[in-house]
């Protein structure tokens, strides 16, 4: 092999190298950090990442919810509200989905639920993208979609510490019902 | 007496004590085996009928790209059955399989940005690497294909590493991993525990759940260390391949699990996967290929 030939398959090997070192340093500064991100770093590390390379590695971290919860979902038909139907059943995406969709309201429940006035106040959560997503996740899996009325409820369980009497203390959140008269 | 680094095994031979065919043949297949699964309910999770609400990121030509099912849900139908035969085609091997490798990438980030509640992580690792191995060619003996495929084994193990390290920092970070509770939580979460193998009796055996909890722990604290630098590698994988097959089993992750367990292949020496998919896939080859007795 000439010295021509080697310096190319060198410069070939080193390139790749530096690609991949630079590759492996912004998607692993992405990887250990959280949304929001800040720092020049930090941006360049989400605009390459996300989305070719997004990656998201929090699994069951730092801490898992202390409690189990479901979402369920009724809809008015002409002024009567029929049972409430809990929004897992069925299909195997409709039980991944819910999983997803009921964490991510629950979450926003414990952040953003409050009392004003001897009153719950629920204005921060529908305003939230949780809320939103769940709630045309329900609507679409109303059958008929011909509802006057939506309304989403999420059934708590909590987990009881380690150590401590065994019971668990269940909960259930009604939230406001959606009309579409009344969406804006 | 010290040996000099030699500059020539950058091209001229492979570092990877091997895996890259069976690894290879892992990712390709995991990611048919998983879109075959989901053909009945495509329509659930693409399309305009789909469960899932649409979430949009930042504009620019990248990104309208990956989001495309978020934009046109019309053309779901399109891309889940290229994803589909693009990834069986990736199975076998023949003159120009890196263009269907790419297509499985592609068609698989769309897929998953367009229904991302409905998978979780384990998607996401075999599409990376699906990515690093797309111009994997372990047959070839011209200099830029060893070095693509040094490289590519490279990129496995450090996307190993970067998983491991990344999810051991956050559970450290938290309160129930250091205190050993975490499985104890996980199990009563009704989505996280398999009730076909997990009775009440376990839910309760706060010992035996902690000492599983700091296994789990050290075992993906020490991952990044033992696939390094140990002399260890075969039993430390062996022992997480039971790691996440009791991932699968008690917190009914199959997928997730199996994703792993993917990852895992391209530790498997060159030699032996080479004669074990010779012998399954041999109808797939089109054309002849030197393969040296050892690599």
């Amino acid at each position: 092999m000439d010295s021509r030939q080697a310096i190319l398959r060198t410069s070939a090997a080193l390139v790749l190298t530096g690609a991949l070192c630079l590759h492996f340093l912004l998607t692993g500064y992405f990887s250990f950090t959280n949304y929001p991100r800040h720092g020049r770093l930090a941006a360049a590390s989400e605009y390459y990442t996300v989305p070719a390379f997004y990656q998201n590695w929090s699994l069951f971290a730092p801490d898992l919810p202390a409690y189990d919860v479901q979402l369920e979902y009724r809809s008015a038909h002409q002024g009567n509200w029929r049972p409430w139907t809990d929004a897992g059943q069925g299909t195997f995406p409709a039980e991944r989905i819910e999983q997803s969709y009921s964490a991510a309201l629950g979450r926003e429940v414990l952040l953003n639920l409050y009392r004003s006035g001897d009153k719950t106040q629920f204005d921060r959560i529908v305003e939230s993208a949780a809320y939103r997503q769940a709630t045309l996740f329900a609507a679409r899996l109303d059958d008929e979609l011909t509802g006057d009325s939506l309304q989403l409820r999420l059934k708590f369980r909590f987990t009881p510490e380690p150590g401590k009497a065994y019971t668990f203390q269940l909960s259930e959140l009604e939230f406001p019902p959606f009309s579409h008269d009344a969406a804006p | 007496m010290m040996r000099r680094p030699d500059p020539n095994r950058l091209w001229s031979s492979t570092w990877y004590p091997g895996g890259l065919t069976l690894g290879t043949f892992g990712v390709f297949g995991w990611l048919f085996v998983h879109a075959a699964c989901l053909v009945p309910d495509r329509a659930l999770l693409w399309g305009s009928g789909a469960l899932v609400a649409p979430v949009a990121y930042a504009d620019g030509l990248v990104n309208n790209f990956f989001f495309l099912l978020v934009y046109n849900p019309a053309w779901a139908e399109s891309i889940f059955f290229l994803h589909l035969t693009s990834a069986l085609a990736a199975l076998f091997r023949f003159r120009g399989v890196e263009a269907f490798r790419l297509a499985s990438w592609l068609s698989g980030l769309m897929l998953y940005f367009a229904a991302y509640p409905a998978f979780n992580s384990g998607f996401l690792l075999v599409l990376l690497l699906a990515l690093y191995t797309v111009v994997v060619s372990p047959e070839s003996r011209t200099w830029w294909r060893i070095l693509l495929n040094n490289a590519a084994w490279l990129a496995v193990l450090a996307q190993l590493v970067l998983v491991y390290a990344a999810a051991s920092w956050f559970k450290l970070s938290g309160t129930m991993w250091p205190q050993g509770t975490a499985l104890y939580y996980s199990l009563h979460i009704d989505y996280l525990c398999n009730p076909f193998f997990v009775g009440a009796g376990l839910k309760k055996s706060l010992p035996l759940l902690s000492a599983l909890s700091y296994a789990a722990l050290a075992y993906q604290v020490l991952f990044p260390l033992m696939i390094l630098f140990s002399r260890w590698r075969a039993v430390w994988l062996l022992a997480g391949v039971g790691f996440h097959l009791g991932v699968a089993v008690l917190l009914d992750l199959p997928d997730f699990a199996t994703a792993m367990l993917c990852a895992y292949l391209f530790f498997v020496p060159e030699t032996f996967a080479r004669r074990l998919l010779r012998k399954t896939i041999r109808s797939g080859q089109t054309h002849k290929t030197h393969i040296p007795p050892a690599l």
